[in-house]
C-alpha cells in the first residue's frame, strides 16, 4: 500500500525501516545525482550518499515542514559533501584573468545529457567544480560560499571564472570531436 | 535553490542538471539501514555477525577432517565387519564348546551311574 508523504515521513521518523525503504527509494535518485556532482567519482559519490542518508532519517524528526523536504533534504546532502571535501583539503588555484570572449554557447549545453554534462565536470579540478555546483547550479551568492567553504569571496569569483572558462573550453572540444 | 536566469549559462547548467536522477548502486541500501536500524538491533546484528564467523570456521574444519579421513583412513583399524571364516573346521570355530560338551557327558554319566532313592532306601 503506497503511503502519503505526510504518513510516509511519520513513519520515517517512528524508526519503520519498511517506511524508510520507500523513502529512500522515492528520493535517492535525485540525491545521488547531486552527489555525483560533488563526488570525484561513483565510489566517493555513494560514500556522500550513504553520509548524507544516515544523517536524514537522524534528523527528519527536526524538519518542520518549511519548505519542501526534497530542498532540505539536497542541502544536507550538499553540506555532507562539502564536509567530506573539506577534510579532503579543498585546494583553489589562483585567480587569472578571464578572457573576453567569454561566451554562453546554448546549443553546446543543450546537446549534451545531464550524464555527459557531469562526465566533463567531473573532470575539471575540485575546487572549480565545487564553487561551480554551488553557483550555477545551487544558486548560491559568493557570498554564502565564501562562507560555506572558509574563502574569500573573491576566491569563491576567481574559481567560478576559472571553472566556467575551464568547462567552456571542453565543451568547445566535444563539439569539435562531433563535427569530425 | 535559487533559480538562475534561464538564458544565461548558469540557467542552462541549471536547467539541464537540477532535476537530473541517478539510479544509486543497489547494495547501498543494505549499508544505510545497518547503520540507521534502533542501537539493540545493530549490536545483536553484530553478535551474529560474529558467531556466524566462527560458525564458518567450524564448519570448515569439520569439513577439512571429513576429507581428511576419506583421504587418509586410518592404517591400524580394519573398516571390514568380522565376518566368520568359512574355510575353518567348526570344531575350531567353537572352541571352548567342546569343553562344555564334555561337562555335559560327564553330569550324563554321572547321573546314569547314581542309584534311584528307592533303591537306596533298600
Amino acid at each position: 500500500m503506497a503511503l502519503e508523504p505526510d504518513d510516509l515521513l511519520q513513519s520515517c521518523i517512528s524508526g519503520d525501516s519498511r517506511a524508510q525503504f520507500r523513502f529512500y527509494e522515492r528520493y535517492s535518485p535525485r540525491l545521488y545525482a547531486v552527489c555525483l556532482r560533488y563526488g570525484r567519482d561513483e565510489g566517493e559519490a555513494n560514500d556522500m550518499l550513504q553520509e548524507g542518508f544516515i544523517k536524514i532519517f537522524r534528523e527528519l524528526s527536526a524538519f518542520r515542514g518549511e519548505g519542501s523536504i526534497e530542498g532540505w533534504m539536497c542541502k544536507i546532502m550538499v553540506n555532507t559533501a562539502l564536509s567530506r571535501l573539506r577534510k579532503k583539503s579543498l585546494k583553489f588555484l589562483p585567480y587569472v584573468e578571464p578572457p573576453e570572449n567569454l561566451y554562453t554557447d546554448e546549443d553546446i549545453i543543450g546537446a549534451l545529457s545531464a550524464s555527459e554534462l557531469i562526465t566533463v565536470l567531473n573532470h575539471l579540478p575540485q575546487g572549480y567544480r565545487t564553487v561551480l555546483n554551488l553557483y550555477a547550479i545551487e544558486g548560491y551568492s559568493h557570498a554564502e560560499i565564501a562562507t560555506m567553504l572558509d574563502i574569500s569571496e573573491g576566491t569563491s569569483r576567481s574559481q567560478y571564472l576559472r571553472a566556467k572558462i575551464a568547462l567552456k573550453n571542453r565543451l568547445e572540444q566535444l563539439k569539435k570531436m562531433n563535427a569530425r | 535553490m535559487k533559480p538562475r536566469d534561464p538564458k544565461s549559462f548558469e540557467g542552462l547548467l541549471q536547467k539541464k542538471l537540477a532535476e537530473h536522477c541517478a539510479e544509486p548502486p543497489p547494495n547501498l541500501w543494505a549499508k544505510i539501514e545497518r547503520e540507521t536500524a534502533p542501537q539493540k538491533l545493530r549490536f545483536l546484528a553484530r553478535r551474529l555477525n560474529r558467531n556466524l564467523h566462527w560458525l564458518n570456521l567450524a564448519a570448515t574444519v569439520l569439513l577439512v577432517m571429513v576429507v581428511l579421513f576419506f583421504l587418509y583412513p586410518p592404517q591400524n583399524k580394519s573398516l571390514d565387519l568380522p565376518l566368520p571364516k568359512l574355510n575353518t573346521p567348526l570344531k575350531q570355530q567353537l572352541k571352548g564348546v567342546p569343553d562344555s560338551l564334555d561337562s555335559l557327558k560327564k553330569l550324563f554319566h554321572l547321573q546314569t551311574k547314581t542309584k534311584p532313592n528307592h533303591e537306596k532306601a533298600h
